[in-house]
């Protein structure tokens, strides 16, 4: 028998090609979009309704959230109680994502109860009553919660830098904060409702398994609803960041610091969205990139360090976050920086961009794996008025983009001096 | 349902494989039957310590990851209790890369000391964040020492304390490399894209020539039984007062877990559950509340963990929940409510299998337990539950006098 040769690395084969199941689109009788992903073996239904209800569309702080979670506490026809007791015998749960570009509500249910559980959702759309004696609870409840939560400094450190980024009266920049539970009236909810969620003025996605009975229970259920389908805008404002780019929040008695560093950047639409996501990989945006190779794998000052780029609305931003021991906060950032330097002075290896590029090449396939991923990536498409020519553009940029253009892309845009630096613990 | 096949390699490997043809990706799933019930008292936190130092090379590869990454493939792992679990995914055709990876830090490590001095660094900073720089985040620390007394559980995966794994040494990890990370001590599982005749060939191939190891007694200390109330009171700078109670429960293996897992769903699943409905909806003493299963090899816990309304008082709260207990102690359930909760499981398996990663992990998971094709039958397990046994085992289990409560106070500085 042959000796295995254990250094020798098995051939790695040329990537296959990426087939991304595309989303087959029909509008029903009343006008209302929806878009199907009809894939895999188990009778499971995702249904998400996406709305342009977020809070570039609302008249006062938290509105526009406070309707999306407190939805489901009661109607004018089922209590707070009745609604999840309906759902929960029939094994359904539904999400509420309240994020401040595009709220949607998602129902994830066996195919076979469909038509028990679906009519509940249609019923919170038409019927939301917003009873004050749930609110009182939601309300108290949120504020606990918010309290709880930015006792932890990796929580408000991501709060402040939107803050910094966009100014503190900016729909993507303002850190709730508990009064403002208290401040929404049941009126707002109910007004914000009856402008947005009463006549369905959103995009339906249904991924899974998707039969003609499925779909004739949807029909049933919403064909019949008056709606009014707006045009997509997600105009953004411009934001207004703070003048001192640098801050630090002075935390007691912690042994780690969180530190945020954040610019400003754009959206999904422009050209350089794409490649910059190949500069980001390389720079904090996997396990072996230059931050988590310096910071964590040789310095051991961190559990981990990441950077990425997210989208919100017209606008985005390039974000670096890490929670550090309070004695390396200083030398963190020091090393930060330096990657930023290294990435603008040096070109990075070919060897490594490969790695990069077969890294992302990998994701994208694990990212359609099962009907609920394949309906995700076209989710993120629908959010920012994109359609699927955008994947072809990822998939070539990733094949071709050059170290050259990576070191071009980091002078532009990995520069010190366009980073909002925040330290939320102590500077060590 | 999964289908799978099963073989077993004249050096003990277990290898399990599921062909899903309907992803263009492959799942790796090898687990090892180690845990934090199997470290020295005096060295604890060592089983996940150890996971780290696997990333750090392998006697013929120098770098784990990057090779991996170069085929298009992403990783991780954990370790708890029972079991250290590590998972890879990779695009179907360049599976023999992860077998090439896995049979070679299976083989034996680099065991470099740069290796171990960053990685007992990135532990420490790995507890400090988990644990000590976030609101509760001790609790665990606390309540499992209140809860056992002489099982191995009565440690934290993380550890003790820092100190154990400031003072790991090489000599440490090559013990525990030498006894633990053998193939007869582990699971190997494949899904995906793949076929069975080659991925056996590959297991063959990379993990047959390993030599097996002896097979490994485990002699653990039974936990003796509970006979009276445990309490402790701790206070740090939280916003709000919280209350955590545990009870003695029977092992993942045993039959009756499975009307624990009910009962606790009923205590907490869903908005309409008994707990949300009566302790935080209606009375209003809790913000926030919930029930789960530790899910232990050995036997494990069911705990309550509340966090309690501004201005409630801790006492009040705690006998809120006590009532709620009770009345499961006392009287039966409704068959619907039971239902209920049968149909949640139902669901909730279904919903769970949607991933080759997750098909992979359940199958190596349930052959530890005993055997692979159990993945199969938890549906009938729950359906079995019956209103009886609930009230039974809830009178047995949740006596006062089996279990241990962490009063958790603020204290605002």
């Amino acid at each position: 028998m042959q000796t295995l040769d254990r250094t020798k690395e098995p051939e790695v084969k040329p990537f296959p090609d990426i087939n991304i199941q595309e989303a087959e689109h029909i509008t029903l009788a009343n006008g209302l979009p929806v878009h199907i992903i009809n894939s895999g073996t188990q009778d499971v239904l995702k249904v998400e309704f996406l709305f342009q209800a977020g809070a570039l569309k609302q008249p006062a702080r938290l509105v526009a959230a406070m309707t999306i979670e407190a939805i489901g506490e009661g109607t004018e026809k089922l209590s707070a109680k009745e609604i999840s007791e309906k759902l929960d015998f029939y094994g359904a749960s539904l999400k509420k994502d309240s994020s401040r570009d595009t709220p949607a509500l998602v129902l994830y249910t066996l195919g076979k109860h469909l038509d028990k559980t679906l009519p509940v959702v249609k019923d919170m759309f038409l019927n939301a009553s917003y009873p004050e004696n749930e609110l009182k609870t939601y309300r108290e409840n949120s504020k606990q919660r918010l309290i709880s939560n930015e006792k932890k400094v990796s929580t408000l450190a991501s709060k402040l830098i939107y803050e910094m980024l966009y100014g503190k009266d900016h729909p993507f920049g303002y850190r709730v904060i508990p009064e403002d539970f208290d401040n929404v009236t049941r009126e707002q909810l109910i007004n914000y409702h009856r402008a947005h969620y009463m006549n369905i003025d959103c995009n339906v996605i249904i991924s899974g398994k998707v039969t003609d009975e499925v779909m004739n229970i949807v029909r049933q259920e919403f064909e019949n609803i008056p709606a009014k389908i707006s045009a997509f805008d997600n105009t953004t404002p411009p934001p207004q960041p703070v003048k001192e780019k640098k801050k630090v929040v002075e935390v007691q008695d912690v042994v780690q610091s969180a530190i945020k560093l954040a610019r400003p950047l754009f959206s999904k639409k422009h050209p350089d969205y794409i490649p910059l996501q190949v500069l980001n990989t390389v720079f904090g945006g996997y396990f072996g990139s230059r931050l988590m190779n310096n910071i964590r794998e040789d310095k051991g000052y961190t559990y981990g360090i990441g950077s990425g780029l997210i989208a919100l609305g017209t606008t985005g931003i390039w974000s670096i976050g890490s929670e550090v021991g309070v004695e390396v906060t200083q030398a963190t950032l020091k090393e930060i920086y330096l990657e930023m330097k290294r990435l603008r002075e040096e070109p990075v290896a070919q060897e490594e961009l490969d790695t990069v590029k077969s890294y992302m090449l990998g994701a994208f396939l694990k990212d359609v794996d099962g009907p609920f991923a394949i309906a995700e990536k076209y989710i993120s498409l629908l959010k920012y008025g994109l359609d699927y020519s955008y994947y072809q553009r990822w998939i070539k940029t990733v094949k071709s983009i050059t170290p050259a253009e990576i070191q071009a892309l980091a002078n532009k845009y990995l520069v010190e001096e366009d980073f909002y630096e925040l330290v939320v613990g102590k500077m060590g | 349902m999964i289908l799978f096949e099963k073989h077993i390699l004249s050096n003990g490997l277990r290898v399990i494989i599921h062909e899903d043809r309907s992803t263009p990706i492959a799942a790796m799933n090898i687990l090892y039957d180690v845990g934090a019930r199997d470290e020295d008292p005096d060295k604890t936190g060592f089983a996940h310590l150890f996971e780290h130092l696997m990333f750090g090379g392998s006697v013929n590869i120098p770098n784990y990851d990057e090779p991996l990454q170069n085929a298009g493939g992403e990783n991780n792992a954990f370790t708890n209790n029972d079991i250290t679990n590590y998972y890879l995914t990779l695009p179907a055709q360049n599976l023999e890369t992860g077998f090439w990876l896995e049979s070679d830090r299976m083989l034996s490590l680099a065991f470099s000391k740069k290796s171990l001095d960053v990685q007992r660094n990135v532990v420490i900073e790995e507890f400090r964040q988990r644990y000590l720089n976030q609101p509760y985040g001790d609790v665990w620390l606390k309540l499992k020492p209140l809860a056992y007394k002489v099982h191995p559980y009565l440690w934290n995966t993380i550890g003790k304390e820092i100190s154990h794994i400031e003072n790991a040494t090489m000599d440490d990890v090559k013990a525990f490399f030498a006894k633990h990370y053998k193939p007869n001590n582990a699971i190997l599982s494949v899904a995906g894209n793949v076929k069975t005749d080659e991925v056996l060939k590959l297991a063959e191939k990379w993990f047959g020539p390993i030599p097996g190891g002896e097979k490994k007694e485990r002699k653990l200390p039974a936990e003796p039984p509970q006979t009276e109330e445990r309490k402790l009171e701790t206070s740090a700078d939280v916003p709000y007062d919280a209350i955590y109670k545990a009870w003695h429960i029977c092992g993942r293996k045993d039959a009756d877990y499975y009307t624990f897992d009910v009962i606790s769903d009923l205590l907490s699943r869903g908005r309409s559950s008994r707990l949300y409905e009566g302790l935080v909806k209606n009375k209003k003493l809790f913000s926030e509340i919930n029930a789960y299963l530790s899910g232990d090899d050995d036997p494990g816990l069911l705990v309550i963990a509340g966090k309690v309304s501004e201005g409630v008082d801790i006492k009040k709260a705690e006998s809120g929940i006590a009532e709620e207990v009770n009345k499961l102690r006392s009287s039966v359930v409704n068959e619907k409510e039971l239902q209920k909760i049968k149909n949640n499981m139902e669901a909730s398996l279904v919903f769970s299998e949607m991933s080759v990663e997750g098909k992979a992990l359940n199958l190596a998971f349930f052959e530890l337990m005993g055997d692979a094709e159990d993945v199969n039958r938890e549906a009938e397990k729950y359906q079995a539950v019956s209103i009886e046994t609930v009230k039974d085992l809830a009178e047995k289990n949740l006596a006062d006098t089996n279990c241990s409560t962490l009063y958790y106070h603020t204290k605002k500085t």
